[in-house]
């Protein structure tokens, strides 16, 4: 028989009030119903959705949709000046690199890279961070203390700095890159589904399924996590964003991804010696970057007050 | 509102006001000379690397050295005489003493000789490439300014030799009574810049020696710092608050002079080229895979294009007036290397890769940043070529500068496939044949031939110099056939100078300090 909480009273209590969980399957029609009319409300979250929604397509029609292959060297024709400062039109639209290469295919497929590690890494993260916080939060004690222990250990050390030191171990590689951001992003997952999950086991339904006889790893996925998807949806957001950026920073330092693979920060790093001769080198890929981000982040934002419930009514 | 803009304001002037005083002394001409290297010291001492020369024979003194002409002059040495061809008496030069005090004499150059002996022996150390060189069996005192060097075989070009600056003449009681890991960063020599501070990411802080044996050299005080990135060097110089750097991008030359620094090209004799390490993987122990990957290789667009004209290809193998004009270096031919890698029996597979007996021939380059002119951008062309013709470069990694340099030591242990390489200058045939001897610490592919080592035994026992061009062609072409490297050419050397500064650029390359820093201006 599972034991209840002799503080349940005022779990209970608090669950009652307006804007206290409830169990799942209640709203997502209504909500996706009202997604689109209350995200054209916001100017800065549409003009951001745009700007997600060109990056996606780009990512993803990347072989479709780039000029030229943004692998091929063609060394004759390195450093050209962007095709719309030199009359040459659409001819290498943003310029040519170093070594040749578009620089506008290699932003197209630069898009693919960042939105690979940023949704890759969050995934693999997402899914660590929410198994601890989960079983962290649900069963408390040894294995509380064990976990966010474990969690300590790891924020002492600045994730960038982290990442750096194991790419710098095991070599350069989209593949090591997703699995080092995805590996070192765990923590604050963890750390809010724990928050959650404390919060929400004590509630009446969680309570009601256990009086009912429900194995524990039922309440756990069928009625505790289906309650805390917003604050995860809600970091994972931010957490792309993040990942898109220290993809940017590990590939700068030259630690990311092999320096033939077209990325936004290789871009950054491969062009910076030639800012004062060619600058069509980094603004393009810099400006990837900062748009990418902030139209992300301001996603982000929009979206944690959408799936707020006590600001449904201010959107 | 106005006291809050007026206080902005002010401190915006303050700002600006302290930046400038803070930019200024880089320009005052009795401000240390600050020179920008690619990496920091692997260490200061002369036996434990092969990678900071500039630094040592700025600090320290061989027996012999190279003029800024390239000719072999005694230094702590006075003459050399031939007893018989393993017999040498050395004369000392009289009156030299160290940093700090002790007097250079032939104690001095026996410690020296013995204590490189047995680190090698203890496994200690980065002597490889001069022991290699330089097969003496011991170092025997004379009287206090003669020794005698007993050699384990002739060589009739044994001062040559002795310029490498692992070979640096050091104090005996300094190095035997302080340990191993103090005299790594605080090194006391006879060469003329004294050792003042070394702090990585502050920089290693050298002081003009008073006493050194040709003059206290012109500009008094040098920090050199450690800037991996070229681009950072190049912003420094702009900026003033450097004033030397080498490895300027041929595109960036205008850039830097338009920024107020000078550009000298000079030629230097680092020939360039790409190691390919044996016994890694089975194709390259080929040598029509080797050929195949040379021809694959469009190396004259490179020059042409990539370095602006600035290096012409050949068979570096031998540095001029050695190296054999005539050898035509391998002409970019796309169809010939697919031939002989089908002759190979490397045939395309599914995915244009060629596959033998189930093993792709996919490889690994280990590529610097900054080290080479335009290194990692030539790795990335040289990736692009072979994979046309069927080779693929799985992994392409750029390591840092320092850890490449340890990477290439010990016969390239440390690296991969391939990883871009060079030989400096010797100033002999035999010398720079060291590159591709078997037993040579400057054979950094692990590359051994049989006929070349009887080629190149035979040549290293030859005392008659009337034959040793013929020798040497011979040799040269021998191994531009067997194609040990991919070749490459002979790398100018672009120095970003401050107007303020007279330098002198040597022929070889080199960044001595107490022979290319000429003095200061105004």
């Amino acid at each position: 028989m599972t034991e209840i909480d002799p503080t349940s009273e005022n779990q209970l209590a608090a669950s009652s009030a307006p804007d206290a969980p409830q169990p799942a399957a209640t709203t997502p029609a209504s909500r996706s119903n009202r997604f689109l009319p209350r995200l054209l409300r916001s100017k800065a979250a549409t003009i951001s959705a745009v700007i997600f929604l060109v990056v996606l397509v780009a990512a993803v029609a990347a072989p479709w949709i780039s000029p030229t292959d943004p692998f091929a060297i063609k060394l004759i024709q390195r450093l050209k000046p962007p095709g719309y400062m030199n009359g040459a039109g659409t001819t290498f639209w943003l310029g040519t690199d170093a070594l040749g290469r578009d620089v506008l295919s290699r932003i197209i497929y630069g898009a693919r890279v960042s939105l690979t590690v940023g949704l890759s890494a969050v995934v693999i993260s997402g899914t660590i961070g929410l198994l601890v916080g989960l079983l962290s939060g649900y069963f408390g004690g040894l294995i509380d203390d064990i976990f966010m222990r474990i969690c300590d250990v790891q924020l002492s050390f600045p994730t960038i700095l982290l990442a750096l030191t194991i790419m710098a171990v095991l070599g350069s590689g989209l593949d090591k890159l997703i699995l080092v951001l995805g590996l070192t992003g765990w923590v604050q997952y963890g750390r809010i589904v724990r928050s959650q999950v404390l919060s929400l086991k004590n509630d009446e339904f969680v309570l009601a399924a256990r009086a009912t006889g429900e194995r524990q790893w039922r309440i756990i996925f069928q009625h505790i996590l289906p309650n805390i998807w917003s604050p995860v949806i809600v970091i994972a957001s931010f957490t792309v964003a993040s990942n898109i950026v220290a993809e940017a920073s590990l590939s700068f330092l030259g630690v990311g991804v092999p320096p033939s693979v077209p990325s936004w920060g290789t871009m950054l790093a491969d062009g910076r010696q030639y800012i004062g001769v060619a600058d069509w080198l980094t603004i393009p890929a810099g400006l990837a970057i900062s748009l990418t981000v902030l139209s992300i982040n301001i996603l982000g934002d929009w979206l944690r007050d959408y799936l707020d419930p006590r600001l449904k009514n201010l959107l | 509102m106005k006291s809050m803009h007026l206080f902005r304001t002010s401190i915006l002037a303050f700002g600006l006001a302290l930046g400038s005083l803070v930019g200024a002394p880089a320009m005052a001409a009795d401000k240390p000379v600050v020179i920008l290297n690619n990496a920091e010291p692997v260490s200061l001492d002369p036996m434990f690397t092969q990678a900071d020369a500039n630094v040592i024979l700025s600090i320290h003194e061989t027996l012999f050295r190279l003029d800024n002409a390239g000719e072999v002059v005694p230094a702590v040495a006075e003459s050399i005489k031939m007893i018989d061809p393993l017999n040498w008496e050395i004369k000392i030069r009289p009156g030299l003493v160290f940093h700090n005090g002790e007097p250079v004499n032939a104690d001095a150059v026996v410690f020296t000789f013995d204590r490189a002996k047995k680190l090698f022996a203890a496994g200690q150390g980065d002597l490889t490439f001069a022991l290699g060189a330089l097969k003496y069996d011991h170092m025997e005192k004379v009287d206090d300014l003669t020794v005698k060097l007993v050699m384990t075989v002739p060589d009739p070009i044994i001062t040559s030799h002795m310029v490498n600056p692992e070979l640096s003449i050091l104090p005996p009681k300094y190095y035997s009574e302080n340990s191993p890991e103090k005299v790594a960063f605080a090194p006391v020599g006879v060469g003329g810049y004294k050792f003042v501070s070394y702090k990585p990411g502050e920089g290693l802080v050298l002081k003009a020696f008073d006493k050194y044996r040709l003059g206290k050299p012109p500009v008094e005080d040098v920090i050199v710092k450690a800037v991996p990135e070229v681009a950072t060097r190049i912003s420094e110089l702009k900026a003033g608050s450097a004033d030397l750097m080498v490895g300027v991008p041929a595109d960036l030359k205008a850039d830097l002079e338009s920024a107020g620094a000078n550009v000298i090209v000079a030629p230097s004799y680092r020939r360039l080229f790409i190691a390919i390490k044996q016994g890694r993987h089975p194709a390259l122990a080929d040598v029509r895979v080797r050929q195949a990957m040379n021809y694959a290789v469009n190396c004259e667009e490179i020059a042409n294009v990539l370095l602006g004209g600035m290096a012409q290809c050949s068979i570096d193998l031998v540095n001029s007036p050695y190296q054999d004009t005539a050898l035509k270096p391998y002409a970019y031919n796309p169809e010939k290397a697919k031939e002989l890698l089908t002759a190979a029996g490397w045939v395309p597979g599914p995915d244009g890769i060629r596959v033998k007996d189930g093993v792709r021939l996919s490889l690994n380059f280990d590529t610097t940043n900054g080290s080479y002119l335009m290194d990692k951008e030539i790795a990335q062309v040289m990736a692009d070529s072979w994979k046309e013709v069927g080779i693929e470069i799985a992994d392409l990694r750029v390591v840092d500068n320092a850890v490449s340099a340890q990477m290439r030591a010990k016969q390239g242990a440390g690296y991969r496939d391939l990883m871009n390489s060079s030989s400096g200058p010797d100033y002999t045939c035999q010398g720079d044949l060291l590159l591709v001897a078997k037993d040579s610490g400057s054979n950094r592919m692990s590359w051994a031939d049989d006929k070349f080592e009887q080629m190149f035994k035979a040549f290293n026992e030859e005392f008659d110099q009337a034959k040793w061009k013929e020798m040497c062609n011979a040799a040269q072409a021998y191994v531009a056939e067997q194609a040990p490297v991919i070749w490459m050419f002979t790398e100018p050397t672009f120095y970003g100078v401050s107007k303020r500064l007279n330098y002198e650029a040597r022929a070889d390359g080199r960044v001595y300090f107490n022979l290319v820093l000429k003095g200061l201006k105004g």
